[in-house]
């Protein structure tokens, strides 16, 4: 199974520890003013989170877990909408 | 410590009230129930939060309410107590009543929307200062403040004076306009004088984080305190006992 495959069938665990570490990596990448590559950073998480949200209902783990799915895509929703807005908060310092 | 002969709470001073009920609590005294204790100390300590919400009575909330927000604190206070630290109670019982009316307060007068990062953030800080306190017997310093929750001192400077001004900034600005004393910068224009890396994108980014980690937390709670077998729960979603196994050994060895 190639990587990119693994991380298509990743389960919520998988999502959340690689993007955490996406995103602690974007701090570093905006704080040594590597604008583009702090978006990438944040545009991969933001791909995963909806890559994840197509797959969550063949998620196992949210039902040994009882986590509620719809619950878990609203929060899930949210972080996304508040990394759309630092995108676009970046993107309005490099072109303002 | 407290020992375990029969007293009479009248006897006993703040600190040996808490050390009774900490004995109580775990099941080392029988002179008085759990409840009793916590009872007589918050009677004991009704003065102290008028006392404390007096000083808040400018806020226009009628004082009555500022006490009961007050009693929060005290509750807290009563069951967030480490016997352990040298700290008296009285101290970080005033601390934390402080915290609460003033949470009130802010929540009272917030006219203004907070973002979400800028409250996630502040509760962020609010622990740290409880942990802080309750570890030194003392308020936090700024730089402890900045390296506990992993941010630069000008940046938790900026984060408590949004804080604040988040308490006051929201009153109606009419009652303002003839304050001598100009309104504190709003939490927006505190955050555009950062330097940098813009900082509601640093402290959004990190809320990111830490509702992730939230979200990890319940999952694993989920996952290992709900009480049934692992048999059971492979029945329930249709695989095996070795299949559920294999799948919390590999988010326990952290492979997941």
């Amino acid at each position: 199974m190639s990587l990119i495959e693994a991380k298509q069938t990743g389960d919520l665990l998988t999502l959340i520890g690689t993007a955490i570490e996406q995103l602690r990596q974007s701090i570093e990448l905006f704080e040594a003013a590597s604008q583009v590559e702090g978006v990438s950073r944040l545009s991969a998480v933001i791909r995963e989170i909806d890559g994840y949200m197509d797959r969550a209902h063949d998620d196992p783990l949210l039902k040994l877990a009882r986590i509620d799915a719809s619950s878990l895509a609203a929060d899930l929703t949210h972080i996304k909408t508040d990394l759309v807005a630092v995108i676009d908060k970046v993107d309005d310092s490099a072109h303002p | 410590m407290v020992e375990s002969t029969h007293y009479e709470l009248a006897d006993l001073n703040n600190e040996a009230l808490i050390g009774a009920l900490h004995e109580a609590t775990k099941g080392l005294s029988k002179n008085h129930t759990p409840s009793e204790l916590r009872e007589e100390i918050v009677n004991r300590n009704v003065g102290l939060v008028k006392s404390i919400a007096l000083k808040f009575l400018s806020s226009g909330e009628p004082l009555d309410d500022l006490i009961q927000a007050g009693y929060i604190g005290l509750l807290n206070a009563v069951s967030n107590f480490d016997l352990d630290r040298s700290n008296r109670f009285s101290t970080y019982a005033s601390y934390l009543i402080q915290g609460e009316i003033r949470h009130y307060i802010r929540d009272k007068h917030a006219t203004i929307r907070i973002p979400q990062w800028v409250q996630t953030m502040n509760r962020r800080l609010k622990e740290a200062e409880e942990q802080i306190f309750q570890k030194q017997g003392r308020p936090p310093t700024l730089t402890e403040l900045a390296a506990m929750v992993e941010l630069r001192e000008e940046q938790v400077r900026m984060l408590l004076r949004s804080r604040e001004s988040m308490t006051y900034v929201s009153i109606d600005q009419d009652r303002r306009s003839g304050d001598p004393n100009p309104a504190p910068p709003t939490t927006e224009r505190l955050i555009s004088k950062s330097e940098g890396l813009p900082f509601d994108v640093r402290m959004r980014i990190l809320a990111a984080i830490e509702q992730l980690s939230d979200i990890q937390q319940g999952v694993i709670q989920g996952l290992f305190y709900q009480g049934k077998s692992q048999s059971e729960v492979g029945k329930e979603l249709g695989i095996s006992q070795r299949q559920v196994s294999r799948m919390k050994d590999r988010i326990l060895n952290g492979n997941a």
